[in-house]
């Protein structure tokens, strides 16, 4: 059965928490309608610390020094970028068990406005040593992140988006951090999160079957050597995401790319570095950032030709 | 240990952090000068030793937000066993751990420090962590009064006495003076001890140079987060440095190095009678 990615990844949560008395989880005042079997039942794990997200940082760190294993809960420019400095220093610097959980990748909290976007936080996530970053896109691979995220014992950070979403994953492509879903052809489409969904629709309709799509599931540390393994045979590389276009999987590839001598050629479609000043729906909001899909289709038609 | 020669620790101590800022040519002669007598007495009348040589997870913890005053610390856990000579030797030399700011990786040193603001909330995970794990250690925190300016402070304050945690001990070292500026003694809007006081907590206020008092005021029981606001000079012993601004982070002329150590051997010859 498909369920909510928020509900897949609480679910296996509250499953691994009911077994193991070491996981606590703080909100930061954030709430989704399956933590509540986790507040009721298990109210010893479940700290409730208020729109104070520098505390709960630092909290969790201490209570990881105390041996616990901490589980940390906001919107996704909350919970990063408002206790960044906290995180760095308190979490990472320390290599403490504890995984920040943020929900709203991309536009998903479009119409709360660019305060509620989660367009830079993996720009930033990304510098932070000893960070790995999770962004799941389906039920399998949101539940398969809290599992990872739980096995790992060092600092993760996990971004969650809303709602129910085409299944994609199994758990063997989790655990090697990324879905290949073909690896034939010469262009290569290499996307995250909601953008995966999207761009497979957009193909589809489109007919066009010359391309080999891959999804990262694990941002950081990326799969390098099958990356690189499959991106060798490619001569065109589409990145695509609802990031900005600045230090996202359009930056990891180029980065990638030029590390490792390839000569394929790399298209970058993100969001652009601009202002957002006014209220839309998700795919409103990308075409304002300058992120239309339609023109990934043109490119790839060119290419092809 | 009687409270002769805890001064006389705490005197000692000032002389070593001064020939090792003279040696290396950086550190915080200021801020370490100020909170030495309450890390003197934290260190050789509260704590179990035994238990943080061991890095038992029973040993009370010491979170420190003023980190800049580390030299005051090492040279404790050197006079008590903690830190090896040859490892004392090597601060402010490449490729070690023991430096300006505080590293976990040390024995007896539990965070990494060196932004201000941190040391309370992870006081409160640390002491939350105690009531889960049923036991029984005691959180201190010492942070800076001028550091007290930090937002995160004062949602830690918030979480603590609201969730009850009293297995927590905060000492601010109020000496009066941030980098920049003198902060203000008749600010009667915001006076630290009224702060803590009005987020919930028992407040104490002590000369923080008074061993005395420090141990008494170290010892207070209460069933609420305690905060013991320790009045103090930046600065403290030497005469031409207490209360200046420059001192924050000034290292001696040869002349200033001289006319410093000099008074502070007096103190220590004082402190031997």
């Amino acid at each position: 059965m498909n369920s909510d990615t928020r509900d897949s990844f609480f679910g296996k949560l509250y499953e691994l928490a009911k077994a193991d008395k070491d996981i606590i989880f703080i909100s930061a005042d954030a709430d989704t309608f399956t933590l509540k079997q986790f507040r009721d039942n298990l109210p010893e794990q479940y700290i409730s610390a208020g729109v104070a997200e520098q505390n709960v940082v630092l909290m969790a760190a201490g209570l990881a020094m105390g041996g616990k294993k901490v589980f940390i809960y906001s919107i996704i420019p909350f919970i990063t970028m408002r206790c960044y400095e906290q995180i760095k220093v308190n979490i990472c610097s320390m290599n403490l068990d504890v995984t920040i959980v943020g929900i709203g990748a991309g536009y998903s909290f479009s119409w709360e406005g660019p305060t509620h976007h989660g367009v830079q936080d993996l720009a930033l996530m990304r510098t932070l040593p000893t960070l790995s970053i999770f962004n799941p896109n389906d039920s399998v691979s949101s539940e398969q992140s809290a599992l990872q995220a739980y096995t790992i014992c060092s600092p993760c950070y996990v971004r969650l988006d809303k709602g129910i979403f085409p299944k994609i994953y199994n758990e063997e492509d989790c655990k090697i951090g990324l879905k290949i879903f073909s690896n034939k052809n010469k262009i290569k489409i290499i996307t995250t999160g909601y953008t995966t969904h999207l761009i497979r629709d957009l193909l589809n309709k489109n007919n066009l079957k010359e391309i080999d799509i891959i999804d990262l599931f694990r941002v950081k540390p990326i799969n390098e050597s099958l990356l690189i393994s499959s991106l060798m045979e490619g001569d065109h590389i589409i990145t695509l995401e609802e990031n900005s276009k600045i230090g996202g999987i359009g930056s990891i590839i180029c980065e990638l790319v030029a590390d490792n001598k390839m000569t394929a050629k790399i298209h970058r479609f993100a969001l652009d570095d601009t202002l957002l000043e006014k209220y839309g729906d998700r795919i409103w909001l990308m075409q304002q950032s300058g992120l239309d899909l339609n023109l990934i289709i043109s490119k790839v038609k060119e290419i092809i030709n | 240990m009687d409270i002769k020669t805890l001064k006389l620790k705490a005197s000692e101590n000032r002389l070593k952090v001064l020939e090792k800022v003279a040696e290396v040519g950086r550190g915080h002669l200021g801020g370490t000068f100020s909170c030495i007598e309450i890390l003197t007495c934290l260190y050789y009348e509260i704590l179990n030793l035994d238990l943080i040589k061991l890095n038992s997870n029973d040993r009370d913890r010491v979170l420190i937000g003023k980190g800049h005053a580390c030299l005051g610390l090492y040279n404790i856990f050197f006079d008590l066993g903690l830190l090896s000579l040859e490892k004392l030797d090597e601060f402010g030399t490449n490729s070690h751990s023991l430096g300006p700011q505080l590293n976990y990786k040390n024995l007896g040193i539990e965070t990494n420090t060196g932004s201000l603001g941190h040391a309370i909330g992870l006081s409160c995970g640390l002491a939350l962590a105690a009531r889960l794990n049923k036991k029984n250690y005691k959180v201190f925190s010492l942070v800076g009064d001028a550091e007290c300016d930090e937002g995160s402070i004062w949602e830690s304050v918030l979480f603590a006495s609201q969730n009850k945690i009293n297995n927590i001990c905060v000492i601010v070292d109020r000496n009066w003076l941030s980098v920049t500026k003198k902060i203000d003694r008749l600010d009667e809007v915001s006076p630290l001890e009224n702060r803590f006081k009005s987020y919930g907590w028992e407040t104490i206020i002590i000369d923080g140079h008074n061993c005395e008092e420090i141990i008494k005021a170290l010892k207070t029981k209460s069933t609420k987060p305690i905060a013991i606001i320790a009045d103090t000079i930046k600065g403290k012993g030497v005469s031409f440095m207490e209360s200046g601004i420059k001192w924050h982070h000034s290292i001696p002329t040869k002349n200033e190095y001289l006319n410093a150590r000099s008074e502070l051997e007096n103190q220590i010859l004082k402190n031997k009678l």
